[in-house]
């Protein structure tokens, strides 16, 4: 797994847990290194509002190990670009980050997932 | 048929599945499905957003709520991502009590939904049967917890009760029953020809297609693939105990049925093993309130497939993020190309063979796709087709 040193900076390591950082900009040939590596399940996306960012962690599970991929995003302009083409399995975890957390997905569906239509808008923004 | 005539089951708070019912637009030509759309949400509670704002003791009662068929296994993941967090071990015997409850939930879990096939395939002898079987689960979950569901028997730093000798007896005497009746049902499942015709061929979910939707549990062994978070990312006391995966390779709702029928013998299995192996011991160690600054994940094998916990200290007493992608979410996806091209009157028991929390066919808008014209239709008029 030495291809995983490269993607971005292993910050952390616990047990077959793998925490990666890296920069938003590297985010599509991250996956598509993920990928191309025969990795084809992701788990979920988490969305984190830490007030100065947005947060963004993709998990994705090779079956042996937990690769967790973090990125993070401007608070008042977030947007990021959809992995779908790569992962269809991350559709909805997608819409949810879009609907919790006000995160624009380029290329996403853009309908409600969770939330009613009356529902408080981004309700996981710690505004 | 009118709204007025169309039958409504109420969704109020006290439903227990986190993401259920969805929606299901599907479209039609005829009587064979074209394509299906889905929408869920019904039954968003916030409990995400709620977490946040309790403390982590707190928020383990909140989380028992989330699911009343697997309230264990959310509990214990959630307690096994704090404790990680807390770099605490819990004491040896609550580690098998935790897996014990783990498997007993998987068994009246499994036996649920085999209750449930068969009442979606019209055969309603498999329904009563099996929920008449799942009654000596519950009545041994219930003598051991006090609870039929939501067991409260996870705390964070170990579990809230102890399993006696005596308990441990009858433990023993309710899963020999229902080893005897598993045996049963895996024969009913596999040779009984009503349940073939309905069973057999139909609701296919590829090897390529499950992958492609990264799709987990059962759903994912039925189409051939080794998933089980139990074999591949161990934990408590997993890879001390003798048990096989178990998949299978017809790629329809039989084969589903197959594994999870198969996979209550390992659950019988493992709770065997455990009350054997099981030490003398304290049930719990005491965790501080303020957990140390940092993040992490647990994941399991829930009854219906890999649960995820992530979670975020900013070192309070309070988390600063939970989040939980149950296997229901993850595995709503496999109905697009399960349902693709099979008949109307198959959609409710295919819908159930990703076994969701709650059989979800109380509303379904028909499109005709050669005369564009739309329809609501209800539970009543999809189970007269299927009587058909």
């Amino acid at each position: 797994m030495d291809w995983l040193k490269k993607i971005g900076k292993i910050y952390k390591k616990e047990g077959n847990d793998i925490y990666i950082k890296i920069d938003v900009n590297n985010l599509q040939s991250t996956i598509k290194t993920i990928k191309d590596n025969n990795i084809g399940h992701i788990t979920a996306i988490t969305g984190i509002d830490t007030k100065k960012e947005i947060e963004i962690i993709y998990h994705f599970w090779t079956g042996k190990q937990m690769i967790n991929i973090k990125t993070a995003i401007d608070r008042n302009l977030p947007k990021i670009k959809t992995i779908t083409k790569d992962f269809p399995g991350a559709m909805l975890y997608e819409m949810e980050l879009a609907e919790m957390l006000g995160v624009q997905v380029e290329g996403a569906i853009k309908e409600h997932l969770l939330l009613a239509k009356e529902s408080p808008i981004y309700p996981l923004r710690r505004d | 048929m009118s709204r007025e005539d169309s039958y409504s089951i109420p969704l109020g708070p006290q439903h227990p599945a986190l993401i259920e019912p969805e929606y299901l637009k599907v479209h039609l030509d005829g009587e064979t499905i074209v394509d299906v759309d889905i929408n869920i949400g019904f039954m968003h509670r916030g409990i995400e957003k709620a977490l946040q704002q309790r403390t982590y003791m707190h928020d383990r009662f909140l989380i028992e709520k989330i699911c009343g068929i697997c309230s264990s296994i959310h509990t214990l993941s959630y307690c096994g991502a704090v404790e990680k967090l807390a770099e605490v071990d819990i004491p040896e015997r609550a580690k098998y009590i935790r897996m014990i409850i783990a498997e007993l939930e998987r068994l009246h879990s499994h036996l649920l939904w085999v209750g449930i096939a068969g009442y979606e395939i019209g055969f309603d002898t498999v329904f009563q049967l099996a929920w008449r079987d799942r009654e000596i689960v519950m009545n041994i979950l219930e003598k051991i917890s006090g609870n039929r569901v939501s067991y409260s028997m996870n705390t964070i730093g170990g579990v809230r009760r102890d399993i006696s000798k005596s308990k441990a007896e009858e433990l023993h005497k309710a899963i020999d029953k229902i080893d005897a009746r598993i045996y049963h049902y895996i024969d009913v499942f596999t040779k009984d020809s009503t349940i073939i015709k309905r069973t057999r061929g139909t609701g296919i979910l590829t090897e390529k297609d499950a992958k492609k939707y990264s799709i987990v549990g059962p759903t994912a062994r039925g189409s051939g693939i080794f998933c089980d978070i139990r074999k591949d990312d161990t934990y408590l006391k997993y890879s001390t105990i003798d048990f096989n995966e178990i998949t299978h390779k017809t790629l329809d709702i039989e084969s589903r049925a197959v594994v999870r029928l198969k996979e209550l013998l390992e659950s019988t299995k493992i709770i065997r093993q455990c009350l054997n192996m099981m030490p003398k011991g304290n049930l719990s160690v005491k965790v501080p309130d303020i957990i140390p600054e940092g993040e992490t994940i647990f994941h399991a094998e829930a009854p219906r497939g890999e649960i995820l916990y992530y979670v975020r200290s900013d070192g309070t007493d309070k988390p600063y993020r939970v989040k939980i992608r149950t296997p229901t979410l993850a595995n709503i996806l496999s109905l697009k190309p399960m349902l693709k091209n099979q008949q109307l009157a198959d959609m409710p028991i295919i819908v159930a063979s990703i076994d969701p929390c709650f059989s979800c066919t109380d509303r379904v808008t028909l499109l005709d796709t050669k005369t564009g014209r739309t329809k609501t239709v209800d539970e009543t008029y999809l189970k007269s087709l299927k009587r058909q």
